[in-house]
C-alpha cells in the first residue's frame, strides 16, 4: 500500500515537471492597426445604415459597456428577430483562432459579413450596403480618404470594421500585470488560479484569450442536458461535432454575462459550478469556486483605446 | 576588304550582342536561382513548419496542460505560405505539376490541422479526466469499520491499479492497456457503497473511467492520424519533383550558356580573323619591302645578284671557288650595235651561265658590274676545269641573233680558290686576257699576282717619292764606235734613288704611266740631262715612248728645253721606242720634223723585237736605228737573231740610216757586231751607265 502511494508520488510529481510555460500570455498593451481605417470602421460599427431597416447596427449585440457581448441570452436582429445564441464579446476577438461559436469565420472580415446577411440580424445584401453608403458623403469622403476610390465596395467595409475590432484589446488587466510581474494577486486570486490549472480548466482555457484557440464540447465528462444550438455539427454534420463549441475567451468574463453559448447561465459562480461538473465531471467546493471566481475577476482588462477616441 | 570603320562597326554590333546576351543570361540565371531558391525555400519551410506542428502536438499530448496559441499560430504561418504560393506566378506558370502537387499537400495538411482541431478536444477530456484521477487518488476513502475492510481494501487496490494502468496508458499512447482497464472497470462496476462519501466518489471514479476508455482509443487513433500522416511525404515527394522541374528549366539555362559559349567562340574567331587579316597587310607590307630589298641585291637588267650580295655570300662559304667571266671586247659591241644590244647580251650571258653550271652546285650567280659576271659556289667535288671549259664551249658553239645580227662572243674566266676572292680572281682573268692563247686560267699564289700589286703599289709610292724628293736623275752609258773605240753618244737612262740604292727606272716605267707620274718623269729626265750637256761638248741621246709625244704638255715641256738650251740641240738624239706599236704616225711624223728642224736627231728604239714596219721607217725619215737587244744578246750563238740583224742592217744601210746594237755584253757578241759591219754598239761590256762622263774612250784596252 505505502510502497503504491510512493510510486504514485513519483509518478505524478515526473508529470508536474511537465508544467512547463505559464499557458496564459498577457496581452500585448497595444496593436499595430490603420487608424483612419479603424475610425471609419467605427462608424460602420455603431451605424445602423447596415441593416435593412436601419434598426440595427453591430454595436446593438456587441455593448462595449457589456464587455463588448450581449447582454440578452440571444441577441435581437432587424424587425425584433430573435437570433439563436448568446453574442459572444468582440473584445480580443482578432486573437480568437476562428470566429462564431462554432468557428465558420475563419477570421473578422470573414464574420462581419455574416451578421449582415443573416436575415435575423441585420437582412442586408453587399449590393444594398454599396448603394446606402455610395450615396452617403459623409462615408464617400471616409472611404475615399482610406481606399483612395470613389466607389465604395463591400469589401471595403468589412475590411474597415475588421480593423476597428482589431484595435479592441483590452490590456492591463490584473491578471496580465501578474503575469508581467507588476502586481500580486491576492492569495485567493492566486489559489483560483492555482485551481484553474490543476482541475483542468487551462486544458482548453489557455493562451492569449484563456480560449479561443480550439475547439471542445461541453460536457465531454457529464452530458450536456439542453439542445445544442449553433454547434459545429450544423457545420460538418459529424457526430463528434455534436455539443462542439469554440472555447470562449475568459477575458473580461466578470462583465459578459450571460454565459455560455445558449446564454443560459447568469453568474459566474453557476458558470463555472457547471463547467467543473459537465466537462470535469466533479462537483468544486465552495471554497474552489470562491476561488476560482475571484482569478475569472482578474481578467477584466481597459477598455479599448479607441473607444474614448473621438468619433 | 572590309574598310577598318566598318569593321570597327561590326566589332562594337557584335560586342553591343554580346553584352546584351550576357546581360540576358544573367538576368536569366538571377531569377531562375532566385525564384528557385524562393521556393525551395518556401518548401522547406512547410517541412518545417509541419514537423514543428508534429512537435507541438506530441508536447501537447504529453504536457498536462499547453498553450494552444503556438500550434495556431504555426498554422496560420502555414496558412501565410501558402497565401504567397497562391500568388506566385512563376511557380505556377513554370512548375504546375509541382504546384498541382503542392496544392493537394495543402489540403492534405489542412485535413490534418482539422484533425488536429479534434484532436485538442479529446486531448483535453482525456488530459482532464487524467487529471483528475490523479487528485482522486488523494480522495480514496477511510478503512475505519471493520464489517466492510475487505471490501474497502479490495476496492483500494484495484482503484489504484485501473489509476495507474491509465497512467501507464496516457504516457505509452498505447490500446493495449485499456483492455486491463476496461476489465478493473467492470469489476469496479459492481462495488457498490451505502455512504455517502463513498458513493460519491465511486460514481466520479466510474464516470471518469469511462471517459477515459471511450476516448482513448480516438485519442490514440488521432494521434497516429496525425503523427503519421502521408502529408509529409508528399511534401518530400513535391520537393523531389520540384528538383526535376527545375532541372529541367536549368537545361533552358545550359542551352543559354551554350549559345554564350558559341558566341565567345565566334568572337574569338572574329578577332582571329581581324589579326589574320591585319598579319595578311602585314605580308603585304613585308613582300613589298622584300621588293624593295630584293631590288638592292638584284641587278635589275639580269636579275643576277650584285656585288654587294657577293661581298656578303663570300663569307658565308667554307672552301668557296669563284669565277669570274668577262665578255671579250664587250665595249666593241656595245659602241658597234649600240647599248641596248650590250643590255641584250648581258642578259643573254646571265641566262646562259645560269643554265650552264649544274644545278646541284648550288653555285649563285652575280653581276659585278660592267660586263663582268661573277659564279660563287662551294668546291666540294666540282670539276672546276669542266664548268669553265663548258662555258667557253657554250659561247664558241652558240651564237646570239639580235636583230636579225649574229653576234659571235667569247669569254675569258679567271677562276680562284684563294681569298681574297674577288681579287684573286680578277688578277686570274687579267692574266687570260694578257695570254690570246688563255680562255680561262685557275688562280695560283706562286705567280704572285697578288704580290705584283703590291709592288706595283710599292712602286708607285718609291717613284712619287722619288719625284717629289729629287731622286729622279739621269745616268749616262756611252754608245761606241767599236772600230776606233771613241765615244760617239751617251744614251740618257733614268735612275732612281731608293733608300741610297740606285735602281733603274724600267721597272717603275708601267706605274708611272698608269699613275701619270710619267709626264713628270721624263720632264724631269730632260731638264736634268739639257742641264747636263749644255756646257759639255757631248751627243746624248733621250728616250721618248709614245706616251709622251701624244701628251701636248710634254711636247710643250720639249719647246721650251729647246728654247732654253738652243746651243746644244743638234747634239741631241731622241729615241722613239719601237716595242710599242706606233698608233698615231701623223703625230710622231710631226713630232720628227719638228725636232729635226732644231737640228736634232732621231733614232727608233728596240728595232725588231715588235712590230718592226721597214716602210714606216722609210717614211719617218729616221737616223738611227737601234736593233733590240734581244736579237743582240746571243748573236753570236743564235743563227736566227744574226740573220735578222744582217737583213736590219743591210736594209738600214741602203736607207743611210746608221745601226747600233744594244747588249754587247762580250767580246763574242762584240766580233760579231763588227763582222756584220754595225755601226755602233752599247753595252756592259764596253761601257756601264755612270752618273757622270768620265771615259773619253769607250774600253781602255780595246
Amino acid at each position: 500500500m505505502d510502497k503504491a502511494f510512493l510510486a504514485f508520488f513519483i509518478l505524478l510529481l515526473s508529470y508536474i515537471f511537465l508544467f512547463a510555460k505559464e499557458p496564459i500570455t498577457p496581452l500585448p498593451k497595444s496593436i499595430k492597426y490603420d487608424k483612419e481605417k479603424a475610425i471609419l470602421g467605427k462608424y460602420l460599427f455603431f451605424d445602423p445604415i447596415l441593416s435593412k431597416d436601419k434598426s440595427t447596427s453591430c454595436a446593438s449585440c456587441h455593448d462595449f459597456n457589456h464587455g463588448g457581448a450581449d447582454p440578452r441570452p440571444v441577441s435581437i436582429g432587424v424587425e425584433g428577430k430573435k437570433g439563436k445564441v448568446n453574442a459572444p464579446t468582440v473584445y480580443n476577438s482578432y486573437f480568437n483562432f476562428r470566429q462564431f461559436w462554432n468557428g465558420r469565420a475563419k477570421d473578422l472580415k470573414d464574420q462581419a459579413k455574416c451578421p449582415i446577411h443573416a436575415p435575423n440580424e441585420m437582412a442586408m445584401n453587399e449590393k444594398l450596403v454599396e448603394k446606402r453608403l455610395n450615396s452617403n458623403t459623409f462615408y464617400k469622403t471616409l472611404f475615399k480618404k482610406v481606399y483612395k476610390t470613389d466607389k465604395v465596395e463591400f469589401w471595403m467595409v468589412l475590411d474597415a470594421i475588421a480593423e476597428f475590432e482589431k484595435a479592441l484589446i483590452t490590456p492591463d488587466s490584473k491578471f496580465d500585470r501578474y503575469l508581467k510581474g507588476e502586481v500580486k494577486l491576492s492569495s485567493l486570486e492566486k489559489k483560483g488560479y492555482l485551481l484553474f490549472k490543476q482541475l483542468g480548466c487551462i486544458t482548453c482555457h489557455n493562451g492569449i484569450n484563456i480560449g479561443g484557440n480550439s475547439f471542445q464540447k461541453i460536457g465531454a465528462i457529464n452530458p450536456y442536458n439542453k439542445e445544442p444550438i449553433g454547434d459545429r455539427f450544423e457545420i460538418t454534420k459529424r457526430e463528434f461535432d455534436r455539443y462542439r463549441y469554440k472555447v470562449p475567451s475568459l477575458r473580461n468574463i466578470a462583465l459578459t454575462a450571460p454565459y455560455f453559448h445558449d446564454g443560459s447561465v447568469d453568474t459566474l459562480e453557476e458558470a463555472v459550478d457547471k463547467m467543473a461538473y459537465h466537462n470535469l465531471g466533479f462537483t468544486l467546493s465552495e471554497m474552489e469556486k470562491k476561488a476560482i471566481v475571484s482569478f475569472l475577476k482578474t481578467l477584466t482588462g481597459k477598455k479599448p483605446k479607441i473607444l474614448n477616441d473621438e468619433k | 576588304m572590309i574598310k577598318t570603320n566598318k569593321k570597327i562597326y561590326f566589332a562594337a554590333i557584335f560586342g553591343s550582342l554580346a553584352i546584351l546576351l550576357l546581360i540576358f543570361f544573367e538576368n536569366f540565371t538571377k531569377t531562375y536561382f532566385i525564384q528557385n531558391n524562393r521556393i525551395l525555400n518556401t518548401i522547406h519551410d512547410l517541412q518545417t513548419l509541419e514537423a514543428k506542428l508534429d512537435y507541438q502536438i506530441l508536447e501537447n499530448s504529453l504536457f498536462l496542460y499547453k498553450n494552444f496559441d503556438s500550434i495556431i499560430s504555426t498554422q496560420k504561418n502555414i496558412e501565410t505560405i501558402f497565401k504567397k504560393i497562391e500568388s506566385d506566378k512563376h511557380f505556377k506558370n513554370e512548375h504546375p505539376s509541382v504546384y498541382k502537387e503542392l496544392m493537394d499537400y495543402k489540403r492534405t495538411l489542412y485535413k490534418k490541422i482539422e484533425i488536429i482541431h479534434d484532436f485538442e478536444s479529446v486531448n483535453s477530456t482525456i488530459k482532464n479526466s487524467t487529471m483528475y484521477l490523479s487528485t482522486l487518488i488523494t480522495k480514496i476513502p477511510e478503512i475505519n469499520e471493520k464489517s466492510d475492510k475487505l471490501k474497502l481494501e479490495n476496492y483500494n487496490k484495484l482503484v489504484i491499479k485501473t489509476i495507474s494502468s491509465i497512467f501507464l496508458a496516457k504516457n505509452s499512447f498505447d490500446e493495449d492497456f485499456i483492455e486491463e482497464i476496461k476489465i478493473n472497470y467492470e469489476h469496479l462496476k459492481k462495488f457498490s457503497f451505502d455512504k455517502k462519501n463513498l458513493k460519491n466518489f465511486h460514481s466520479v471514479l466510474l464516470s471518469h473511467l469511462q471517459v477515459f476508455i471511450t476516448n482513448f482509443p480516438i485519442y490514440t487513433k488521432y494521434l497516429n492520424e496525425i503523427l503519421h500522416n502521408d502529408s509529409k511525404e508528399k511534401l518530400q515527394k513535391t520537393l523531389e519533383e520540384f528538383i526535376v522541374s527545375a532541372d529541367k528549366e536549368l537545361k533552358f539555362l545550359t542551352l543559354l550558356y551554350n549559345i554564350l559559349i558559341i558566341f565567345y567562340i565566334l568572337f574569338i574567331i572574329a578577332i582571329l580573323y581581324l589579326m589574320l587579316i591585319i598579319d595578311k597587310e602585314n605580308i603585304l607590307l613585308k613582300k613589298a619591302q622584300s621588293k624593295l630589298e630584293k631590288m638592292a641585291r638584284i641587278d635589275p637588267l639580269t636579275k643576277l645578284l650584285n656585288r654587294r650580295v657577293l661581298d656578303s655570300d663570300k663569307k658565308k662559304l667554307q672552301n668557296p671557288v669563284f669565277f669570274i667571266i668577262n665578255i671579250d671586247r664587250f665595249k666593241h659591241f656595245n659602241d658597234f650595235y649600240g647599248i641596248n644590244a650590250g643590255d641584250f647580251i648581258l642578259r643573254y650571258v646571265a641566262k646562259a651561265l645560269k643554265n650552264i653550271v649544274p644545278k646541284d652546285s648550288k653555285a649563285k650567280f652575280y653581276r659585278i658590274g660592267g660586263d663582268d659576271f661573277g659564279i660563287l659556289m662551294e668546291k666540294d667535288s666540282l670539276d672546276i676545269e669542266k664548268i669553265a671549259k663548258d662555258i667557253i664551249d657554250y659561247f664558241k658553239t652558240h651564237t646570239i641573233r639580235y636583230n636579225n645580227i649574229d653576234i659571235h662572243l667569247s669569254v675569258s674566266i679567271g677562276i680562284t680558290l684563294q681569298k681574297p676572292l674577288i681579287e684573286t680572281a680578277d688578277m686570274a682573268l687579267k692574266y687570260v686576257k694578257k695570254d690570246i692563247r688563255r680562255s680561262f686560267f685557275i688562280y695560283n699564289s706562286n705567280l704572285g699576282f697578288y704580290k705584283k700589286i703590291e709592288d706595283n703599289i710599292n712602286r708607285a709610292k718609291i717613284l712619287k717619292n722619288a719625284l717629289e724628293t729629287d731622286n729622279v736623275f739621269p745616268y749616262f752609258q756611252p754608245i761606241c764606235d767599236p772600230y776606233s773605240n771613241e765615244i760617239v753618244k751617251y744614251e740618257v737612262l733614268a735612275r732612281l734613288k731608293n733608300k741610297n740604292k740606285v735602281e733603274s727606272i724600267s721597272t717603275y716605267l708601267q706605274i708611272a704611266k698608269e699613275t701619270k707620274m710619267y709626264e713628270e718623269l721624263t720632264k724631269t729626265i730632260f731638264e736634268k740631262s739639257f742641264e747636263y750637256f749644255k756646257d759639255k761638248n757631248c751627243h746624248f741621246s733621250l728616250n721618248i715612248s709614245m706616251e709622251d709625244i701624244s701628251n701636248p704638255n710634254t711636247l710643250k715641256f720639249v719647246k721650251k728645253l729647246f728654247d732654253t738650251y738652243p746651243h746644244i740641240l743638234q747634239k741631241v738624239t731622241f729615241e722613239i721606242l719601237e716595242s710599242t706599236a706606233i698608233i698615231d704616225y701623223n703625230m710622231v711624223r710631226e713630232f720628227i720634223s719638228m725636232v729635226k728642224k732644231m737640228g736634232s736627231k732621231i733614232a727608233l728604239d728596240d728595232f725588231g723585237s715588235g712590230f718592226s714596219n721597214y716602210e714606216h721607217i722609210l717614211n719617218l725619215n729616221i737616223d738611227y736605228i737601234k736593233i733590240d737587244g734581244s736579237l743582240i744578246k746571243d748573236i753570236d750563238k743564235n743563227t736566227h737573231a744574226k740573220l735578222i740583224v744582217k737583213t736590219i742592217n743591210n736594209f738600214a744601210k741602203e736607207a743611210n740610216i746608221k745601226t747600233v746594237a744594244e747588249f754587247v755584253h762580250s767580246q763574242e757578241v762584240l766580233e760579231k757586231i763588227k763582222e756584220l759591219n754595225i755601226d755602233y754598239a752599247q753595252g756592259f761590256y764596253l761601257a756601264k751607265p755612270t752618273p757622270f762622263i768620265k771615259a773619253e774612250k769607250c774600253k781602255k784596252n780595246f
